[in-house]
């Protein structure tokens, strides 16, 4: 049992006194020891509280002066690049009749070799969905 | 908004950067276990730089930081982890932090123990205790900063508040113990 000095209520009264700086004695150590419920609303109270990080003086002012390194990634306009030469491709092809080939060497492929297929296709997807990301963040 | 004629305006996100920068400072003192931490500010900053294309307006601005910012925490602790992992065997067998006793009778005391605490949580549950507690975000914002569904959003707080409590509980016993 939890050394009674504390009860609840007195416990969780000097909850914010204790995170805005006050001593907590003796028997308040003991009763968050003991008391699980108390020991919670503490901790909830201490997760509450801002952590303590000042922000230095010319915080900003230093993380600009970085920027010009930091220039916007080029990687967007790679893609939009690469998507443009494929569609590019992709009319040639079609323009040619060359698609309705590859289309049907394609077909013939995933016929033959089903799992290879699924992998490359796998492969192909996750490349998108992986460049996708990258020009998010 | 914070270009013009696809230039960025400097002047502007030097004001975004006042904004937002004790934000970003607590945050990542809470997640990281220190108040060192203007090398990753600055991270967290030059990230939000690069990434202004994909950004949407002033609306999610904060939604976006706080993804920055977890990012950039989990980078900082998979470069950690590594660092770790590369220190002589005689360096790992040190004794854990968490093994010692706790007096909480002094605040810096009780705090610094957290902290440790904290840093012993998985990447997610650090997050989602920081935002949920330190930042006031909800569970549906929480769900939109970390992209992850609601009911896994909960289950990370509530594990992680069993386990701040398990360990602080641990350690108050000990030190009641040796007295």
């Amino acid at each position: 049992m939890p050394d009674r000095t504390l009860d609840c209520a007195e416990f969780r009264a000097r909850i914010d006194g204790f995170l805005a700086g006050a001593e907590a004695g003796a028997a308040f150590e003991a009763h968050a020891a003991e008391c699980g419920q108390c020991l919670e609303r503490l901790l909830d109270a201490a997760l509450a509280h801002p952590a303590e990080a000042p922000v230095p003086a010319g915080f900003a002012a230093r993380t600009l002066a970085r920027l010009p390194a930091a220039a916007p990634s080029v990687l967007p306009y790679a893609i939009a690049a690469a998507c443009l030469l494929f569609a590019l491709l992709a009319a040639w092809a079609l323009h040619t009749g060359l698609l309705f080939d590859a289309g049907r060497w394609l077909a013939g492929i995933v016929a033959r070799r089903p799992v290879l297929a699924a992998i490359a296709a796998f492969e192909i997807g996750g490349s998108f969905v992986w460049a996708w990301r990258a020009a998010r963040t | 908004m914070y270009r013009a004629g696809g230039l960025i305006v400097l002047q502007d996100f030097g004001e975004l950067i006042e904004r937002h920068q004790a934000m970003v400072f607590r945050t990542l003192a809470r997640m990281t276990g220190s108040s060192d931490v203007e090398d990753l500010a600055q991270e967290v900053f030059l990230r939000l730089f690069r990434g202004l294309r994909g950004f949407r307006g002033e609306a999610r601005t904060s939604t976006f930081l706080y993804r920055i910012i977890i990012n950039v925490v989990n980078d900082e602790w998979r470069r950690r982890q590594q660092e770790r992992s590369l220190l002589p065997l005689d360096a790992g067998a040190l004794p854990s932090r968490m093994a010692g006793p706790l007096e909480i009778a002094e605040r810096r005391q009780f705090l610094s123990a957290l902290a440790e605490a904290i840093e012993e949580l998985s990447p997610a549950e650090r997050a989602v205790v920081t935002l949920y507690f330190q930042e006031e975000r909800t569970y549906e914002e929480i769900a939109a900063i970390t992209e992850a569904p609601l009911g896994t959003v909960k289950t990370h707080l509530h594990r992680a508040r069993q386990k701040l409590k398990a360990t602080m509980q641990q350690r108050m016993r000990l030190c009641r113990i040796e007295r």
